[in-house]
C-alpha cells in the first residue's frame, strides 16, 4: 500500500543500515514569526528524535513553542505569519523543510497526520465525505469503496450507527464526536506519526478519558508513532513513553518518562510538577509555585531563559545558556547545576 | 462561624424557542433543578460538574444576575431571592465574582485604575479612590505604578489578579470565583490559586467556587457539591470525597482525572463511562445518572434517589452508594 519512498530518500545520509534509525530526526529547528512589535523566536534551535511507534510527549506552557514546532514539522507555519528559519525535519532520512510542495503534501496526512485541539471540520459537508476525501486524495480509490471505509474508520473510533452517522454534518455530532471523528480522518491512511495538539483540552474530563483510551487503543492496533503536545503532565503521565519539557522556545529536558517524573533535572521541569494541582495532593495548602511569568521570546534574555524565574539561578545563568548534558539513561537537560544537584530531592 | 449562605430547592429553566412569527417556547432546558446547598463563613465551597451540569447557572443565580424559577436564596440570615432597587445594590457590594476568562473580563479600553475602581464609583465612593486601587493592587501582587497601565500589558495570571483586585474593592463576605485558574498556565494557575487561599486567611473571606477540574478543588476547598444535569448528586467535606465518594458520577468523574504520576497511572483503576451527558432539554425520569451507569438496576429508572445523609455530613443521592477512593491502585 506504501508508495515507494525508500527510493525517494536520499543516499548521501551516511548510515546505510536503516534498523534503528528515528522516524521523525528534528535537528537544531528555528521559527521565528513576524509580530508588530518584532520577531518572536518561537522555536530557537530544538532538536529531538521520535522512533517508530514511540510515544512523544512535548510539554511546556502557552508561548512555550510546542506547537509552533509540530506545525513546523509540517510546513504549515502561514506564509504571512512568520517562517521556519534554519533547521532540518527529517522524515525517514527526508528533510521535509527542504522537499518540494508537492512531496510535502503526499507525506502529509498519508504518512504524518495531524489533529487539533479544536476539532476542525468543515461545517457544511458531511463527516463521511470529508473522511472519503481525505482517502481518495492519497489513495486510488473509488468513491464508493472510500466511503465504505470512512464508515468502517467511523465505528473503530467508537461512533455508534457508524453508516447512519457517517451521512451527518459536523453540527449533529457532540464536541467528543466530532473529535473521534477527527481521529478517525487522520488515521483513515495509516500514517506512520500522528501529531496530536491538545487533542483534549476543549473536552470535558470524562469525555477526555474516553478520547485518550482511543488513541492508545488506535495507536496498538495501528503501531504508529505519536508526538503529543499538551500543557497537562497528568495526560503525559498515563500517555507517554518519552517526554520533552519544553521552556521559552527551547528543549529544557528530555527523558523516558518514569526518570523525569522520579527525577526531574531542571528546575523548570522541577518547579512544574511542584505546582501542578493533584487529584492525590495531601491537604489544602499553599503550592509551591514559580514566580514570575514566561520571557518574552521578541527578546528573550540572555543565557538561561529560565534564570529570571529560577531560585538556584547564580551568575553563570545569566550570562551563558546552558548545553544540553546527558544526566542520566537517555535523559538531558539543560541546566549548568543538572549534575551537581539534586532537583528532584528536598 | 455562622451560615452565610443558603440556597433551597432553586430551580432555573430557560425557554427553548422555535417557529418564526409567534417565537413560542417550545421546551425548556432544566439548567438547575431544585438545588440546595449552605455554605458557612469563612469557608470555601466547591461545585463541580461538566459542562451544562448547571454551576454557572448556580453561581449566576447566587449572585442575583438570573432570576431563579422557584425556590430561596438566603444571604447572612435574609432572604435575597426577589430583592431589587436600592437593596439589591447594596447587595453587591457583599457578593462579587471573578471570571474565567481574564481577558474577555476586562474592558481593554479602561485602564487598570479605571476598571479596579468601577465599583467604588458604582457605589457612589469615587473620592479617595485612587489610593484605594494603590492599596488593592499590591493586595493582589500587583505593582500599583502600573494603575495606568492597559489589560493587554498583562499576562493573563496577572490579568487575573486584576479581576480579584476588582472584586475586593468594595470588601465583600463572598466571592463567586466562577472558573478562575481554568484559562491559565499551570504555574500562573498554583500562583492565583496561593493569592485566593491567602486573601481567604487575611480578610475572612467566603468563596463560592465553580470549578470542572477535581485536583484543583481538592487544595483549595473545604466542602465539595458534584452536580450532574442540573442536580447536585453528591455533597461531602473534601476529605471525606476524595477519600470515599459514593456516587458513581463522582467517582467516574474522580477516576477520569490523570495524575501526574506514571507509576499511579500505570496500576490505576480506571471507570470509563460511556457516552456522553444527555441533552437538558429532555433529562433521562428517575436517577439522571441512570443512561450512563454501570450499577444501574431498574430501580434507578423508575426511582429519583433522594439526597440523602449516608455518614456524617456526607450526603449522596444514589441508590447503591457505596464509597470508592479518588485514585485507586490495582491490587
Amino acid at each position: 500500500m506504501r508508495p515507494a519512498t525508500s527510493q525517494a530518500q536520499p543516499m548521501a545520509s551516511g548510515d546505510a543500515s536503516t534498523a534503528g534509525r528515528p522516524l521523525l530526526e528534528v535537528r537544531d529547528l528555528r521559527t521565528e514569526y513576524r509580530s508588530p512589535s518584532g520577531i518572536v523566536r518561537a522555536v530557537d534551535g530544538v532538536s529531538f528524535t521520535i522512533d517508530p511507534g514511540e510515544v512523544l510527549a512535548v510539554v511546556g506552557e502557552s508561548g512555550c513553542g510546542k506547537t509552533a514546532t509540530a506545525l513546523s514539522i509540517l510546513g504549515l507555519i502561514p506564509r504571512h505569519a512568520g517562517q521556519v528559519v534554519g533547521g532540518q525535519v527529517l522524515f525517514e532520512g527526508e528533510d521535509l523543510l527542504s522537499v518540494r510542495a508537492e512531496r510535502l503534501r503526499q507525506i502529509r496526512g498519508d504518512r504524518i497526520a495531524m489533529i487539533f485541539q479544536e476539532p476542525t471540520l468543515d461545517p457544511v459537508r458531511r463527516i463521511g465525505d470529508q473522511i472519503s476525501e481525505v482517502l481518495r486524495a492519497h489513495r486510488a480509490l473509488s468513491h464508493h469503496d472510500a466511503w465504505n471505509q470512512a464508515v468502517e474508520f467511523l465505528g473503530l473510533v467508537g461512533i455508534p450507527r457508524a453508516a447512519e452517522r457517517a451521512r451527518d454534518y459536523p453540527h449533529q455530532f457532540s464536541g467528543g464526536m466530532r473529535q473521534r471523528a477527527l481521529i478517525a480522518m487522520a488515521v483513515a491512511l495509516r500514517p506512520d506519526l500522528l501529531i496530536a495538539d491538545e487533542p483534549t483540552t476543549a473536552l470535558d474530563v470524562t469525555i477526555q478519558a474516553q478520547i485518550l483510551e482511543l488513541l492508545l487503543e488506535v495507536r496498538r492496533s495501528l503501531g504508529m508513532a505519536v508526538l503529543l503536545i499538551t500543557h497537562d503532565l497528568g495526560i503525559v503521565a498515563g500517555f507517554a513513553e518519552r517526554v520533552m519539557v519544553m521552556y521559552g522556545g527551547r528543549k529544557v529536558e528530555e527523558a523516558p518518562v518514569r526518570s523525569l517524573y522520579r527525577q526531574p533535572k531542571h528546575p523548570y521541569t522541577w518547579g512544574l510538577l511542584g505546582c501542578t494541582t493533584r487529584l492525590d495532593g495531601n491537604r489544602r495548602d499553599r503550592l509551591p509555585q514559580i514566580t514570575g511569568a514566561p520571557p518574552s521570546l521578541i527578546s528573550p534574555p540572555t543565557g538561561c531563559r529560565f534564570a529570571p524565574r529560577c531560585p538556584h539561578a547564580q551568575e553563570l545563568c545569566r550570562a551563558s545558556y546552558p548545553a544540553l548534558l546527558q544526566v542520566g539513561d537517555r535523559h538531558r537537560a539543560a541546566c549548568h547545576f543538572a549534575e551537581g544537584e539534586e532537583w528532584g530531592s528536598s | 462561624m455562622g451560615e452565610l449562605l443558603r440556597v433551597t430547592d432553586v430551580v432555573k429553566r430557560f425557554p427553548v424557542g422555535r417557529g418564526l412569527l409567534l417565537r413560542k417556547p417550545t421546551a425548556e432546558v432544566h439548567a438547575v433543578d431544585g438545588v440546595s446547598f449552605a455554605i458557612n463563613s469563612g469557608e470555601t465551597f466547591a461545585l463541580v460538574g461538566e459542562s451544562g451540569c448547571g454551576k454557572t447557572t448556580t453561581a449566576n443565580l447566587v449572585l442575583r444576575l438570573l432570576d431563579a424559577d422557584a425556590g430561596r436564596i438566603e444571604f447572612a440570615g435574609e432572604e435575597i431571592t426577589h430583592r431589587t432597587g436600592k437593596r439589591l445594590r447594596e447587595l453587591r457590594r457583599d457578593i462579587q465574582m471573578i471570571f474565567q476568562d481574564p481577558v474577555a473580563s476586562l474592558n481593554p479600553r479602561m485602564t487598570v485604575l479605571d476598571i479596579v475602581a468601577e465599583p467604588l464609583v458604582a457605589q457612589g465612593r469615587r473620592r479617595g479612590a485612587t489610593g484605594q486601587v494603590a492599596e488593592l493592587l499590591e493586595r493582589v501582587g500587583l505593582d500599583p505604578d502600573h494603575a495606568g497601565r492597559y489589560p493587554h500589558e498583562f499576562s493573563g495570571g496577572q490579568r487575573q489578579r486584576i479581576g480579584i483586585a476588582r472584586a475586593l474593592a468594595l470588601s465583600p463576605k463572598l466571592i463567586v470565583c466562577d472558573e478562575p485558574v481554568s484559562a491559565l498556565d499551570v504555574s500562573m494557575r498554583a500562583q492565583v490559586l496561593n493569592l485566593l487561599l491567602d486573601l481567604q486567611t487575611d480578610l475572612g473571606l467566603t468563596y463560592l467556587f465553580i470549578s470542572h477540574d477535581l485536583s484543583v478543588v481538592r487544595h483549595v476547598c473545604d466542602r465539595v457539591g458534584v452536580m450532574y444535569l442540573g442536580k447536585i448528586v453528591e455533597v461531602a467535606e473534601r476529605e471525606q470525597l476524595f477519600g470515599g465518594a459514593l456516587h458513581p458520577y463522582t467517582q467516574a468523574l474522580l477516576s477520569a482525572v490523570p495524575v501526574p504520576d506514571p507509576d499511579v497511572e500505570v496500576n490505576r483503576r480506571r471507570i470509563v463511562l460511556q457516552g456522553e451527558v444527555p441533552s437538558p432539554l429532555h433529562p433521562p425520569p428517575a436517577c439522571r445518572f441512570h443512561t450512563r451507569c454501570w450499577k444501574v438496576e431498574t430501580i434507578c429508572r423508575n426511582e429519583t434517589p433522594e439526597l440523602e445523609v449516608r455518614c456524617g455530613q456526607h450526603k449522596a443521592s444514589c441508590h447503591f452508594a457505596e464509597p470508592r477512593a479518588a485514585v485507586e491502585i490495582q491490587a
